[in-house]
């Protein structure tokens, strides 16, 4: 028969068959792992894919795929199939067993007849800790079958990177052939290559999620900005009214609005300087337990201040029971109203004093609160005085001398001033001329006033009559009438003339 | 030499048996657990101790073994001559890998140490009962 094939030639034709099967079944296998583990971007999915495709295509039951931790001293147990534990999360050092070599030596790796070397590799060790002093590691447990036979692991690389374990293990004695090597070693590597991109994908996703978080954390910052700014405010509000104690409200408004700048500057002004001292305080240091003479002395400047700061003054220091306030800076009202402010302000601390006294009396303090006061109008220096770290709002000159001068040649609960003072305020305060006293760098003896009362009472104002018709205007002040019988005189003297002009 | 039908007795699934000759004529066998192919014409055996084997291949460099193929149970005769000894190929990182494998797992990392692969020109395969 001419068509019929030799013997020799069907055999052949029939081993080409045979491989070209193969080959087209190897082909095929590739197409269908690399679709189905680059089907998804999730790690576990990947793996769990390969791990079935194996067992469908390879009848390998006992698989596992470890992944390369980062630090690269470790491998752990991304998916398992066919065992009954799953044994995920277990971890393998590198360089231990037969998984831990093929990840430290990156060569594929397989093994028969486990069973039989552990148990030779058994008796060696116990010959080696019987008969030397060798210090063995424990025996590791290793992820896998217990009894297993045969493995092979083979490692999955993307490029020259390691990137996992890929672990085949069989109770029987051989697991697969030479010829299943390549393709089993190019699936490992399209796992590989999927792993990788799962894992820079994950990689992503987690900063995604960061900056999300970050995102999420701006917009509550910037919602709470306002508040923030708001709470900062009221924080700083309360320091401020902490600061103003330190402060005359004018001062610290001064301050706080921007309108002093708080450097070193001074300027000279006219100014009402008032300088009260109490009288035998020291001595009373001496009696008075500190306690007391703390309570004492804080009742004592609060209700002072509290008077000066009513009247607008300036409290400019204490120096001990001292006290320095001035008007005129960084408000002034006008000389004259500065100047009748400090009076009416001394005059009522007078006043609030002798309630004091009273106060104290009752909680022991026998001896009586006593005060000298002195005041003085004249051009002072005032400003910032100091140094760049520490500043003083303070008044200097010889105004405030004077000031100090006057106080002590005061009587006691009395208030001496000087002329300059009692120029700008004879009309509104009656006062009571006293001794010219010299005082230090001033050339002339001052001359001092001692105030009476303050005249614009209610009292005063009741006394007061002031009338003008035409042809005639009259003015009486009581209080500041001096001469009594000159202003009868003069009175009954214009009656008389108004008598006689209506009788003509 | 060495074909395809071979190879599953080259795997170390079962234990193979290597007979050498002291120069004075004294044979001695011994159970080694893996000889391994290199290719066609050669194979090797481990060298990790200096053991009676290693003695008998200095002295006189002919030997003879018994392989098995785990599937057909079919055992194979080879005749040896002692070639040379490797110590930085694939072969020999191969053999050391393995050996450090089931070391690590019975926790005695580091304590055999392959010395060398020794590879031996195989200079006869007969199948037994054939």
């Amino acid at each position: 028969m001419p068509n019929e094939i030799p013997a020799a030639d069907q055999v052949q034709l029939d081993e080409l068959k045979k491989r070209l099967e193969r080959k087209t079944k190897e082909v095929e296998i590739i197409q269908q792992v690399s679709s189905q583990i680059n089907a998804t971007l999730d790690l576990k999915n990947i793996a769990k894919a390969m791990l079935s495709l194996m067992d469908e295509f390879f009848g390998f039951q006992y698989t596992m795929i470890l992944l390369l931790e980062e630090d690269e001293e470790a491998l752990s147990v991304l998916a398992t199939h066919g065992y009954e534990d799953d044994g995920l999360g277990a971890k393998v050092k590198v360089g231990m067993g037969v998984i831990g070599m093929v990840a430290k030596r990156r060569k594929l790796m397989r093994m028969a007849n486990l069973g039989q070397q552990r148990a030779y590799m058994q008796t060696i060790r116990q010959q080696v800790t019987q008969t030397t002093d060798t210090e063995l590691e424990d025996e590791v447990p290793l992820p896998g079958l217990a009894d297993v036979e045969s493995q092979v692991a083979i490692p999955m690389m993307l490029e020259d990177e390691l990137v996992g374990v890929f672990s085949v293990e069989s109770l029987g004695l051989n697991i697969f052939d030479k010829g299943d090597e390549l393709l089993i070693g190019i699936l490992a590597n399209q796992a590989a290559i999927a792993l990788q991109h799962a894992r820079l994908f994950q990689r992503e996703q987690q900063r995604l999620e960061e900056l999300n978080e970050a995102h999420r954390e701006l917009a509550d910052l910037n919602a709470n900005l306002e508040q923030k700014v708001e709470e900062r405010t009221a924080e700083l509000l309360e320091l401020s009214a902490k600061l103003a104690k330190y402060f005359s409200p004018q001062v610290y408004d001064s301050i706080f609005s921007g309108k002093l700048d708080v450097t070193i500057q001074t300027q000279r002004k006219p100014l009402t300087v008032f300088f009260s001292d109490l009288q035998g305080f020291t001595e009373l240091t001496e009696r008075l337990e500190p306690e007391v003479l703390t309570e004492l002395l804080t009742h004592y400047l609060t209700e002072m201040s509290k008077v000066a700061i009513r009247w607008g003054g300036t409290i400019d220091k204490f120096i001990g029971d001292a006290i320095l306030v001035f008007f005129g800076d960084p408000i002034s009202k006008g000389n004259r109203e500065d100047a009748v402010a400090c009076v009416s302000m001394a005059v009522e601390m007078l006043e609030r004093l002798d309630s004091l006294r009273g106060f104290w009396r009752e909680r022991g303090v026998a001896r009586p609160l006593n005060v000298r006061i002195g005041i003085h109008t004249g051009v002072c220096t005032v400003g910032n005085f100091g140094s760049e770290d520490r500043l003083d709002y303070t008044v200097i000159g010889n105004g405030v001398n004077l000031a100090s001068r006057l106080e002590s040649n005061s009587e006691l609960n009395q208030i001496l001033i000087s002329e300059d003072t009692y120029l700008l305020v004879k009309q509104d305060i009656r006062c009571e001329k006293r001794e010219a006293i010299s005082v230090k760098g001033v050339s002339h003896p001052v001359q001092t006033y001692q105030v009476m009362e303050l005249v614009n009472t209610p009292a005063r104002k009741a006394a007061m009559l002031e009338h003008a018709i035409p042809g005639l205007s009259l003015a009486l002040d009581p209080f500041s009438l001096e001469d009594h019988d000159a202003a009868r005189q003069l009175l009954s003297a214009a009656l008389k003339r108004l008598n006689s002009k209506s009788a003509e | 030499m060495i074909t395809e039908e071979h190879q599953p007795a080259l795997q170390g699934m079962f234990p193979s048996w290597v007979t050498t000759c002291s120069a004075a004529g004294e044979p001695n066998t011994t159970v080694i657990s893996q000889v391994w192919y290199v290719d066609e014409e050669h194979v090797a055996l481990s060298f990790q101790f200096f053991n009676k084997t290693k003695k008998n291949i200095a002295e006189n460099p002919f030997g003879f073994a018994t392989i098995i193929n785990p599937g057909t149970l079919q055992m194979y005769n080879l005749e040896l001559e002692f070639d040379h000894s490797e110590t930085d190929t694939d072969l020999f990182d191969d053999m050391d890998m393995k050996l450090e494998a089931i070391a690590s797992m019975s926790g005695m990392s580091g304590i055999f140490k392959l010395q060398a692969a020794d590879i031996y020109k195989v200079k006869s395969l007969k199948a037994l009962g054939s």
